[in-house]
């Protein structure tokens, strides 16, 4: 019963290919639901989470953390009485992705997976890399944005991984040997892409350690 | 004297469960609703045993079990999870936390998933506390 984890440089159709092989799997896609489940523990908005998220180890995080108390919070968000920091984030996040992948085919979108799962047997980790110029692309494209647009979206989230990594101690976390798959979707189409994934899970005994 | 047992639970049902078995047994329940409540109660009480949820709101049973496990002051405080979370999730989860930089720590003294009947519960107290 295989969990399948997606890492992936933003830009490279990490989320296309994630949707595309749940779909053709049958399996749950994992991604805006655990912002939306740890919005729902922590009682926050799910924009605070993914504020969070994008702005790990960053300006919003600081204020939030060190500047405002918590009970300053709460009169300030009457309606919106619970609380939300890094450390909070990643205790959920890190559970959720455990419980999760116990319930078994689910194929989950980032968010340090790879990691919280590299002992899972049954789990299978792909990286997704590409240039720069065609994470671009795919941005402008997907997303209809101006190539500016989109050159400034892929910067600030190559940021925000970065950060949201240096926060757990990773910065190892495009080494191929973290990884069952390391697709270069610059060489590699969407298709092919999700064939290789389809294929490699469909083998009955996964090489496993790590 | 009677020996007390915080319980540290958002859901106020889960809570009144718990007091209701520790009383029951003879001890003395404390209530929290959440971890930093919990952290506070379990500075001022002493408590003899800890029954923690693991998902609640502020701060999670995840961070509290790391705290009370790594502060020489209370690592020795037995601890029984009770969680909808299952014992396999819940470990995964520390050793994950482990990985990233913080303590390493021990397993809790029971682990019991939800929902519980009173007497496995009860059994599990009295183990913790004999």
């Amino acid at each position: 019963m295989p969990v399948i984890t997606i890492s992936r440089q933003f830009g490279s159709g990490g989320r296309t290919l994630g949707q595309k092989l749940a779909g053709a799997l049958g399996y749950t896609f994992a991604d805006q639901d655990i912002v939306q489940k740890i919005a729902e523990l922590a009682k926050v908005s799910p924009g605070w989470v993914e504020s969070v998220e994008k702005e790990a180890g960053g300006r919003f995080q600081r204020i939030v953390s060190k500047m405002v108390s918590k009970p300053l919070v709460d009169r300030i968000l009457k309606d919106e009485r619970g609380y939300i920091d890094e450390q909070i984030y990643i205790d959920y996040l890190v559970v959720l992705i455990a419980q999760i992948a116990e319930e078994d085919n689910v194929v989950i979108l980032g968010r340090g997976s790879q990691y919280i799962l590299n002992d899972m047997p049954e789990a299978y980790h792909i990286l997704l890399i590409d240039n720069f110029e065609n994470r671009v692309r795919f941005i402008m494209e997907k997303y209809d944005k101006t190539e500016k647009e989109a050159a400034n979206v892929v910067k600030v989230e190559d940021r925000r991984r970065f950060n949201l990594y240096k926060k757990i101690g990773k910065q190892d976390y495009d080494k191929p040997e973290l990884y069952h798959l390391v697709i270069n979707m610059a060489r590699v189409s969407l298709d092919q892409a999700h064939d290789l994934i389809v294929k490699l899970i469909k083998q009955p005994s996964p090489v496993t350690s790590i | 004297m009677t020996k007390k047992v915080l319980v540290v639970d958002d859901d106020p049902d889960v809570r009144l469960f718990s007091t209701a078995v520790i009383e029951e047994n003879g001890f003395n329940p404390i209530e929290a609703e959440n971890g930093e409540e919990g952290m506070q109660l379990l500075k001022l009480e002493k408590p003899d045993l800890v029954i923690l949820d693991v998902l609640m709101p502020r701060e999670s049973g995840v961070r509290m079990f790391r705290q009370i496990k790594t502060n020489p002051k209370f690592a020795k405080i037995p601890v029984i999870i009770l969680s909808g979370i299952t014992k396999k999730s819940f470990l995964r989860s520390q050793k994950a936390l482990t990985e990233f930089g913080g303590a390493e720590v021990p397993e809790p003294e029971n682990y019991l998933e939800k929902p519980v009947e009173p007497e496995e519960l009860a059994a599990a107290i009295k183990s913790a506390l004999s």
